[in-house]
């Protein structure tokens, strides 16, 4: 198998920037919402996480490295699971793409969670798993064609959340893999405002950028 | 009877079963059955033939041989193993795909094959190198690789894919891409992948190096789309773009390099690098020029630059928005002559500003006109670029300004001087030549200061007007280009006028070509005087319209028809040249080139022949022969002249008289006797009657050459008449018929005459059957004796004939005077006339015979005029004393003429007796 790498920055930062990418439920929740026709807006209130589906953000917070990615990897674990699930309730004439990328990019974050738990020692918890992208779930019994939009919905809504807060357990960790440090984080987001970058007109006159929000 | 043919038909079955399951059974094998050999290596097969097969053939492993398709191997190639098996060995095997073929040749001759492999060599796969990934954004990724040398076999990539976690399907190239293929696979950014390729073939497997990336670092990102451009009524020096990013934006940060030209530009301007290092969906460029059209493009990277840069987005224009005119329109004037008194027509012109000068559209121009100390103001608003007014002779200012949508530019200010203005101070040293494709003009400016400078510039023509355009400079400018659409090989006459405050300086012009080349025509040569040794010719200076250049030289070519041609430069400013050291009487062929500084091209040949002589060369020749002729004649003259006495002597010696000879007694009756011979003989005839003496008084008019050489002829013969007493005049006498007269003295006669004789009997023949009337006697110079031939008996008796038969032969003379021949023979009319003693018969006969010898000289030859002397004296009887006088002075002018001697003296015969004259 391929292996690792040994970077600790660099895994940490893939790790940070699959989960800003995941996190973003136009990645999933939202192309989810316009194939079950649940209208975004109106249906906001309803599309909710439901309570204990994925653990909260304080539950994240306060679990240590290896625990923290344990629980990651097994909570990725049933999302696929769910993926699949609601993959099958899909119409058949409807396949959602991005169900299939997200799926992929659950492997690819387990894939480097394990990696990290090599790096903190603590590989042989999170073993790759067999169920390979596009592995059918056990079957589930049909509920309500309505109720069962609306659950895929807020299971979303909490894969989203749950990433959201994985993501900032992560933006926690230090530098090096064996400290562990909970001041700010110290990852830059994608989408940092930045600030202008100061004019070089002394330097040079021709050309000034002007960035626009 | 059924059943013996049913155990024969089993019979035939059986043993044909076991024919051919003998046949289909193979006697033997080879080892290895098939067999892919590395090129260069060694390769053995063995061939092992059944026992059975042995035992059936007769054959040993002695009998096996080997084939590679149509070819035997050499038996050194063999090795006998034992009894059943033969083995064969190829060493260093080169490229190759063939059969192997192992055969016996069974009963001694027949070849029979046992079996047959496939031998193909070739290569093991190298290590493939260079593998790298490349993820198109919105496809698969794709993975390539340099495959290493042809392994001419089959060989087999595999592309291989895993995480730590996770192992991927194996992905194979298609066989026309078989170094590189595309996972089909969605790609998982942020998650190390390893990729590695193996290659197989039958000779070996390899793999290359694996390598371990993040595919968001093997990006190409979409190209940015939307890019849109607009400008800013604030500032008319920036463009705002914005686009947007591909989808990669929200995978990672990127960078951007945007790059812009003008519309009409062809080279990309690239905004800096650290300017665009950061995710954006917008930028704004400074610094551009008003009212310009540029034309913007922008692709992006990954912003640490890890990947591959996008394609370039599609190109967006845009125009700065307008800003008042930056410059002065170029301004200047004319004067066009005015039927007005006391005005002036002026047409003040001026240029539109050039868009990086208008910074706008330009609506109109207005132009302020304001007399010399005087506040009336003249205000024009104007939309084209000229503007004729009437102005008095007085001083004028006057202002151009030209507006557009944002403003008006400042003003250009253009005195127009009074009538009487001198100008002066003209700009020095004034140059012009062609760089760069450019007609630059270069001067020197005068010492007083400038406000601008006006270039005006046409092509000069023989066709057509010379239609100037003009422009205008800084006065600080002393050297530039001119600005208007010029052509190659016309010749541009550029003036340069310096403009002061007080009005226009005094102009400097030149003239100057943008690009010469060779003139379209050679110049026509012609000649303008052609002597015997020289022609100078002379040609038209070449019209500038196909001159193409300045003429720097002219070239002549001259050649004869078979000699080298010479060439010959003249500087360009003449239009003649003498071409010298010609050869007289000869033929030349002349041709001329023109040369400009890029070449040159022939005229028309032209062709001249020398004369044979000079001019004057006849005259200097003949004048000075005329004159030294002349000038002989004349020294001739004279001295025979002075000499007349002396010349009578020798032509005519004074002979003497026979009257008062003591040795015969003149009887004018005495029987003609001709008798040449001896004085012996003479005297033993006693006929010593024929002589006549004639005195002959020298004349001027006779004094020839040729009477002198008849003098020498006679000096010649004195001695021999000396002895005689008669002398010449025996010579007289002796002139008569003698032998159709005497024919009994005929063979002594003519003996005589042989001997010593000068006289001889000279009979007309007549012409055709035409008897002559009379019979002439003529003085022969010659010493040799008249033949018989000549002496013709018929001629002779022609003399007995009266002279009434001879008045129709005188007519026959009258008709064959078309031959006319001055006779110079008379002289003997003189020594007729001088004959002392003669009867007056006689006389009269003389006078007839002059009478008969005027027809004689215009008619005929020297016999014939002696026949007519005859002949007139029996036709016309006596004449006048006149006309014998003329006569005589005609015939003296005709001996002159004809210039020969005649000496003798002509006599009459007369029937029965000599006649002496």
């Amino acid at each position: 198998m391929g292996g690792c790498s040994g970077d600790y920055q660099a895994l940490l930062g893939q790790l940070q920037q699959q989960m800003a990418l995941m996190q973003d439920t136009s990645t999933l929740l939202d192309p989810f919402m316009r194939l079950e026709g649940l209208d975004k807006l109106r249906f906001s209130e309803h599309c909710t996480e439901r309570p204990g589906a994925f653990p909260s953000d304080n539950a994240l917070r306060t679990l240590g490295r290896r625990d923290f990615l344990r629980m990651l990897s097994s909570t990725l674990q049933r999302v696929l699971h769910r993926l699949a699930v609601l993959q099958q309730h899909l119409p058949e004439t409807q396949d959602l793409e991005e169900l299939g990328v997200a799926r992929w990019n659950i492997l690819g974050l387990k894939n480097n969670i394990y990696c990290m738990s090599q790096l903190l020692g603590g590989a042989s918890e999170l073993a790759p798993t067999t169920a390979a992208p596009g592995t059918s779930p056990p079957p589930t019994p049909a509920p309500d064609a309505f109720q069962s939009k609306l659950q895929g919905c807020r299971f979303l809504h909490g894969y989203h959340r749950f990433l959201h807060s994985a993501r900032r357990v992560f933006s926690q960790w230090g530098s090096s893999p064996s400290r562990r440090r909970r001041q700010s984080p110290v990852w830059p987001q994608l989408d940092l405002e930045r600030k202008h970058r100061p004019s070089r007109r002394g330097k040079r006159l021709v050309f000034r950028v002007r960035l626009t929000r | 009877m059924l059943t013996l043919i049913w155990l024969v038909q089993a019979l035939c079955i059986s043993l044909t079963t076991a024919s051919i399951d003998e046949l289909l059974h193979s006697c033997g094998h080879i080892n290895p059955p098939s067999a892919v050999v590395q090129c260069g290596s060694n390769f053995t097969a063995v061939c092992v033939v059944k026992e059975e097969c042995m035992d059936f053939f007769h054959v040993n492993a002695n009998y096996i041989y080997w084939k590679t398709s149509h070819f035997t191997i050499p038996k050194e190639q063999y090795t006998i193993i034992n009894k059943t098996a033969s083995s064969v060995t190829f060493t260093n095997i080169g490229l190759l795909n063939t059969h192997l073929t192992c055969n016996v040749l069974t009963f001694g001759q027949i070849e029979q094959n046992v079996y047959g492999i496939t031998i193909i060599s070739g290569f093991p796969p190298e290590k493939p190198k260079n593998l790298d990934c490349i993820v198109d954004e919105g496809k698969k990724m794709l993975c390539h690789w340099d495959p290493g040398r042809e392994t001419h076999l089959e060989t087999n990539f595999t592309l291989k894919s895993e995480w730590a976690t996770e192992k991927f399907a194996d992905c194979k190239p298609k066989h026309d891409a078989p170094s590189s293929c595309v996972l089909d696979y969605t790609i998982v950014y942020f998650v190390n992948i390893e990729v590695w390729v193996e290659a197989e073939n039958a000779l070996g497997k390899t793999k290359s190096d694996h390598i371990n990336f993040d595919p968001v670092d093997k990006v190409k990102p979409s190209a940015p789309r939307n890019l849109s451009v607009s400008n800013s009524e604030e500032l008319s020096s920036i463009l705002k773009l914005a686009w947007s990013n591909p989808y990669f934006k929200t995978v990672a940060r990127l960078k951007y390099n945007i790059q812009y030209r003008t519309k009409d530009a062809s080279v990309w301007s690239q905004i800096p690098c650290e300017d665009t290092a950061s995710t954006r969906s917008s930028f704004t460029v400074q610094d551009l020029k008003p009212f310009t059209e540029y034309v913007f493009r922008i692709r992006c990277i990954k912003a640490d630059g890890k990947g591959y840069w996008s394609d370039w987005s599609q190109e967006a224009s845009g125009i700065t928005y307008e800003d008042r005119p930056s410059k002065t329109p170029s301004f200047w004037y004319k004067i066009e002559p005015s039927h007005v008194h006391a005005y002036r027509s002026v047409l003040l012109i001026w240029k539109t500003l050039p868009p990086f000068k208008a910074n706008g559209k330009i609506l109109d121009f207005e132009v302020t006109l304001t007399r010399w100390k005087s506040s009336q103001l003249q205000n024009y608003t104007v939309n084209d670029t000229k503007l004729r007014v009437n102005l008095t002779n007085d001083r004028y200012i006057a202002t151009l300004t030209a507006r557009n949508l944002v403003g008006r530019s400042d003003a250009s200010v253009l005195t127009i001087p009074a009538f009487d203005f001198q100008a002066a101070h003209p700009v020095m040293d004034l140059k012009a030549f062609p760089k760069d494709n450019m007609l630059w003009v270069e001067w020197i400016a005068p010492n007083e200061s400038v406000s601008k400078y006006i270039l005006e510039w046409c092509v000069l023509s023989d066709k057509s007007p010379c239609i100037s355009d003009w422009q205008q400079e800084d006065g600080t400018v002393h050297r530039t280009y001119l600005r208007g659409n010029l052509t190659e090989s016309k010749c541009y006459l550029i003036t340069v006028t310096p403009v002061y405050a007080d009005g226009p300086g005094s102009s400097e012009s030149i003239k100057a070509y943008l690009k010469q080349a060779p003139p379209s025509k050679g110049p026509t040569v012609r000649t303008k005087k052609v002597g015997k040794n020289e022609a100078v010719l002379e040609w038209d200076q070449l019209p500038v319209d196909v001159q193409n250049g300045f003429i720097r030289n002219y070239t002549i070519f001259y050649r004869t028809n078979v000699g080298n041609e010479t060439a010959v430069n003249v500087d360009s400013s003449h239009t003649e040249y003498t071409l010298s050291s010609l050869t007289s009487d000869t033929l030349y062929m002349v041709r001329m080139a023109a040369y400009t500084d890029e070449g040159g091209k022939d005229g028309p040949e032209f062709t001249f022949t020398t004369p044979k002589f000079a001019q004057g060369e006849i005259e200097a020749i003949v004048v000075p022969v005329c004159l030294a002729f002349l000038l002989t004649t004349l020294l001739g003259v004279l001295f025979c002249f002075n000499k007349r006495d002396l010349i009578k002597k020798h032509i005519w010696p004074n002979v003497p008289d026979p009257s008062k000879s003591h040795i015969a007694q003149w009887s004018p009756h005495t029987p003609p006797r001709h008798n040449f011979s001896s004085k012996n003989q003479m005297y033993s005839d006693g006929n010593f009657t024929d002589v006549s003496v004639v005195e002959i008084e020298a004349n001027v008019k006779k004094s020839f050459p040729d009477d002198l050489k008849s003098l020498d002829l006679f000096k010649k013969e004195k001695p021999s008449t000396e002895g005689h007493s008669s002398g010449i005049g025996g010579s007289s006498c002796m002139s008569s018929s003698r032998p159709s007269i005497s024919s009994s003295d005929e063979t002594e006669s003519a003996q005589n005459t042989s001997s010593t004789i000068q006289y001889s009997t000279v009979v007309h023949s007549g012409y055709r059957h035409q008897v002559p009337s009379v019979q002439v006697f003529s003085r022969s110079e010659s010493t040799q004796p008249l033949l018989d031939s000549e002496e013709r008996p018929e001629d002779l008796q022609l003399v007995d004939h009266n002279a009434d038969d001879i008045l129709p032969r005188q007519q026959y003379f009258k008709q064959n005077c078309s031959q006319q021949e001055t006779n110079p023979d008379i002289s003997h009319f003189e020594q007729s006339k001088q004959v002392s003693s003669v009867n007056e018969e006689d006389f009269v006969r003389l006078q007839q015979q002059q009478i008969s010898n005027h027809i004689s000289q215009s008619c005929g030859s020297g016999q014939m005029k002696m026949f007519q002397e005859v002949s007139a004296a029996d036709a016309f009887g006596s004449g006048t004393e006149g006309q014998i006088e003329r006569f005589q002075t005609v015939g003296m002018e005709a001996a002159i003429d004809e210039g020969t001697p005649k000496s003798y003296l002509p006599q009459t015969v007369r029937q029965g007796g000599y006649m002496p004259q």
